[in-house]
C-alpha cells in the first residue's frame, strides 16, 4: 500500500500570488491540490507525467485514460519534478539529499528549486516517501507541451493571387517599407513614423521560439545573452544553444520580434512598432510546432531575461497552471520594487473550457500584478475610438490590441521571409502591446519615467470603443511630446499629457 | 473509397428509415426535438472544406453534410470523399454519419474575425457545435485513441452564406491548435 499523500483537491482558485499580496505564500500543502489527490490515487500504479500535468491542468481526459491503460508501460515518461527546499533551506542539501536516493537519473540546481529526473522504475510508493521527506517544502510536476502551448492557431496557407506586399519595391515615402500600408494595427493604435524614428532603445526580451538574427528586418537589433549564463545541459541551454537566433526553428519567436522592433525605412517589408529596440531572444518553445519547453525552463527564461537587463519582457505564450516556479520568477522579474523597473506583456489568452466556460490562461492570470499586462486580442472590423469619459482602470491589466491579419516576419523563406498571419491572435496582441510599450519608454521626456509610469500612461491615454469591451492600446499621444521640452522629468510630462 | 462511403450512407438512411418505421408510434407520441432556428440554413447543405490547417484530421476538399436527428436532438456529421480531397477521411469521420454534436445557442453568429481572434469570452456568446470526444485520425502511440475537442461555429459570410469555422482541440485541452474552414460546396 502506498502512502497516503494527504491532500483534497480544491476548486479552480486566483492564482497564489493574487490572492496573497504579490507573493507566493507556502501552506502546509506539499503539491497542487490535483495533484496531490492523483499522487494518493495511485496506489501500486506508476506515476504518470503527461496524466499528472493534465490532472494539473484540468484537462485529464478520455485520451489521458486510454493513454494510461496503455500496456506498453515503457512510454509512460520519467517522473520529472520541480522540487522546492523546505522552508529555511536551500536547494544545496536538497540536490544532495536527491542525489542519495538512487532513485535521481539527473538532477539541476537552480536558486530556487532543484529539477529531478526519476527513475523510470522508481516505486510510487518511494517517490511518495521522497517528496514527504523533510528537506522538500514542496514539489510539482515539470510539465512541457503538448498540454502547454503557445497562443497562436495555426494559420491556413494565405490563398490569394495579389502580389504580397512583401513582394513590392520600397514605398518611395518615409518610411519606405512596402508592407506599412497593409499594417492595419499600426493606424489602429496611432502609431507615428516619426515619433517612431526619434524613440529611444529599450530591451525587449522575446521569451518565445528564437529570432532569427539573419532576418534583415531584424539583424541590427537583435542582441545576445548578455550575462545570463544558460544551465549546462539544460533543456533551456540547449534550446537557446539551437534556436536562440539561428532561424531554423519554430517561427513564432521571430513572428513577434517583427511586430515589437522591425527595422523601419529600410525599404523591404515590415517595420515594427518600436523599430529601435534591442531583442533579445530567449527559448522557451521546443523545435516544433511551438510547443511550449518545460515549465522550469520557462522559469529559467525570466530570470535570464531579469539578469539581461530586458525593461519589457514578452511572453506570447500560455500554460494552464499555476506554477509556483514561474510565479516565483515573475515575483522576481516584475513584483514589489521590480515593476518599477520591467514590465511583462502577455496575451489575454482564454479557451472554452469542456464546460464551455470561458478558462483565461497563465500568465495573463498574472494581471493582478502591476507589472504584467494582457493583451485582449480584437480584429480591424468597425470599432470606432474614441477618448474615454474616465481613466480606463489600470489595475486590470487587460488592453485591447490588434491580433488578426498581422504581416509578419517569419523563417519561412519562400516569400522573403514575411508572411500574413490571418489568426495571429492573443500572441500578436502581446506583440503590439509591448513595442507600445517599448515605443513611449523610449520616447523623450518619457525615458526618465519608471515602468509603472508608462504602464499608467498607455491606459490613461487608451482609447475605448462602443462595440469592444477592454480600451484600446493607443500612442497618438506620444505625437504631443514634440511640444514638451525632452530634458522634463516625468511628473511634468504626465502632467501635461492629462495622466498625473 | 467514395463507392463505399456512398453505400454507407445509404444503408444508414435505410436502417433510420425502418427504425423510423418500426417505432413509428412512439416517435409520434414522442413529440421529437426540433432543430433551432439559428441552425436551419445550415442542415442538409453539403460543405466543403476550404482549408485546413489539420489535413490529417480534416482533409481540404472533403465534403461534409450536416443533418438533425430528432431522435437524439443532435446534430450529425455525414461525410464523403471527392475526388478533389486532399486525404481521405479517417477514423470517426469514415463511420457513415459517425460525429454526433450539439448545438449550444448563443446570442449571434460568429464572424471568421472572431473565430481567429481566439476570444474565448466573444466566442461563448456565438452560435455553435460541439463534441467533446471525436477520433479524427490514427494515435501515434501504439494501442490508443486519441480523442479531440471540436467546436465548429456557425459563421455567415458577408453575402449571408453559411459557412463554418471549426477549432479542433482548441480551446478545450490547449493540445495542437488549429483551424478549419468550410463553405458550401458548389453555386448556392
Amino acid at each position: 500500500m502506498a502512502t497516503a499523500f494527504g491532500a483534497s483537491l480544491a476548486l479552480a482558485a486566483a492564482p497564489n500570488l493574487c490572492d496573497h499580496g504579490g507573493r507566493w505564500k507556502t501552506t502546509v500543502a506539499r503539491a497542487p491540490a490535483a495533484v496531490a489527490a492523483y499522487l494518493d490515487s495511485l496506489g501500486h500504479e506508476r506515476f504518470d507525467l503527461r496524466a499528472a500535468c493534465a490532472r494539473w491542468a484540468g484537462t485529464f481526459s478520455k485520451r489521458h485514460q486510454s493513454a494510461a491503460a496503455n500496456p506498453q508501460r515503457t512510454q509512460i515518461p520519467s517522473a520529472r519534478l520541480i522540487v522546492f527546499p523546505a522552508q529555511g533551506g536551500n536547494t544545496g542539501p536538497l540536490y544532495d539529499r536527491l542525489r542519495q536516493t538512487g532513485y535521481v537519473r539527473q538532477v539541476e540546481r537552480t536558486r530556487r528549486f532543484v529539477v529531478a529526473t526519476f527513475s523510470k522504475y522508481v516505486p510510487t510508493e518511494r517517490l511518495i516517501a521522497i517528496i514527504n521527506s523533510p528537506e522538500v517544502g514542496y514539489v510539482e510536476p515539470d510539465c512541457d507541451g503538448p498540454d502547454y502551448l503557445t497562443t497562436s492557431l495555426d494559420f491556413p496557407p494565405v490563398v490569394a493571387s495579389d502580389l504580397h506586399c512583401w513582394q513590392r519595391k520600397a514605398r518611395a515615402t518615409f518610411p519606405n517599407d512596402p508592407c506599412l500600408d497593409e499594417l492595419w494595427g499600426h493606424q489602429k493604435i496611432g502609431w507615428d513614423s516619426g515619433v517612431a524614428a526619434r524613440s529611444l532603445p529599450r530591451m525587449v526580451a522575446v521569451l518565445d521560439s528564437g529570432i532569427d538574427a539573419s532576418h534583415e528586418d531584424l539583424a541590427r537589433n537583435v542582441v545576445l545573452h548578455l550575462k545570463a549564463p544558460d544551465a549546462p545541459r539544460s533543456q533551456g541551454g540547449r534550446l537557446n544553444a539551437r534556436c536562440a537566433t539561428s532561424g531554423r526553428c519554430y517561427p513564432h519567436g521571430t513572428e513577434m520580434a517583427g511586430t515589437i522592433g522591425g527595422r523601419m525605412d529600410n525599404g523591404i517589408g515590415v517595420a515594427g512598432v518600436a523599430p529601435n529596440s534591442r531583442l533579445l531572444p530567449i527559448v522557451i518553445s521546443r523545435v516544433d510546432r511551438g510547443l511550449l519547453a518545460r515549465i522550469s525552463t520557462i522559469a529559467a527564461g525570466i530570470d535570464a531575461a531579469v539578469e539581461d537587463g530586458a525593461e519589457i519582457i514578452n511572453i506570447s505564450a500560455k500554460w494552464p497552471v499555476d506554477s509556483r516556479a514561474i510565479s516565483e520568477a515573475i515575483v522576481a522579474a516584475v513584483g514589489g520594487k521590480a515593476s518599477f523597473q520591467r514590465l511583462l506583456v502577455t496575451g489575454y489568452a482564454t479557451s472554452l473550457d469542456r464546460d464551455d466556460t470561458v478558462r483565461e490562461y497563465f500568465p495573463s492570470q498574472y494581471r493582478c500584478l502591476p507589472g504584467v499586462i494582457a493583451a485582449v486580442p480584437t480584429d480591424m472590423r468597425g470599432h470606432e475610438l474614441f477618448n474615454p469619459k474616465g481613466q480606463p482602470d489600470a489595475t486590470d491589466g487587460r488592453i485591447q490590441a490588434p491580433g488578426v491579419d498581422i504581416v509578419v516576419t517569419t523563417t519561412e523563406n519562400s516569400a522573403r521571409g514575411y508572411a500574413l498571419s490571418e489568426s495571429a491572435g492573443a500572441s500578436s496582441a502581446a506583440a503590439y502591446v509591448s513595442g507600445a510599450v517599448a515605443l513611449a519608454w523610449g520616447s523623450p521626456p518619457l525615458n526618465s519615467c519608471d515602468a509603472q509610469q508608462i504602464k499608467r500612461l498607455l491606459f490613461c491615454r487608451s482609447k475605448n470603443s462602443t462595440s469592444t469591451r477592454y480600451p484600446w492600446i493607443n500612442v497618438e499621444f506620444l505625437r504631443e511630446l514634440a511640444n514638451l521640452d525632452p530634458t522634463a522629468d516625468c511628473p511634468a510630462a504626465m502632467e501635461a499629457l492629462g495622466c498625473n | 473509397m467514395y463507392g463505399k462511403q456512398t453505400t454507407g450512407r445509404r444503408k444508414f438512411g435505410i436502417s433510420m428509415m425502418a427504425a423510423a418505421l418500426l417505432l413509428g408510434t412512439k416517435l409520434v407520441g414522442a413529440q421529437d426535438a426540433a432543430p433551432d432556428d439559428a441552425l436551419a440554413a445550415w442542415l442538409g447543405m453539403e460543405f466543403t472544406v476550404q482549408s485546413s490547417t489539420l489535413n490529417d484530421h480534416m482533409p481540404t476538399g472533403g465534403k461534409l453534410t450536416f443533418i438533425f436527428d430528432s431522435e437524439e436532438n443532435v446534430v450529425r456529421i455525414c461525410t464523403r470523399n471527392s475526388t478533389r480531397q486532399r486525404g481521405p477521411w479517417r477514423m470517426d469521420f469514415a463511420t457513415p454519419c459517425g460525429v454526433t454534436m450539439l448545438f449550444t445557442r448563443g446570442t449571434h453568429y460568429c464572424t471568421l474575425d472572431d473565430v481567429k481572434t481566439g476570444n474565448a469570452e466573444v466566442l461563448s456568446s456565438c452560435h455553435r457545435l460541439r463534441t467533446r470526444d471525436v477520433a479524427m485520425r490514427p494515435s501515434r502511440v501504439k494501442g490508443t485513441v486519441e480523442l479531440n475537442d471540436m467546436i465548429a461555429f456557425l459563421v455567415r459570410t458577408e453575402s449571408g452564406k453559411p459557412t463554418m469555422t471549426i477549432l479542433v482541440d482548441s480551446p478545450a485541452r490547449v493540445t495542437a491548435d488549429g483551424m478549419i474552414i468550410v463553405g458550401l460546396s458548389g453555386p448556392h
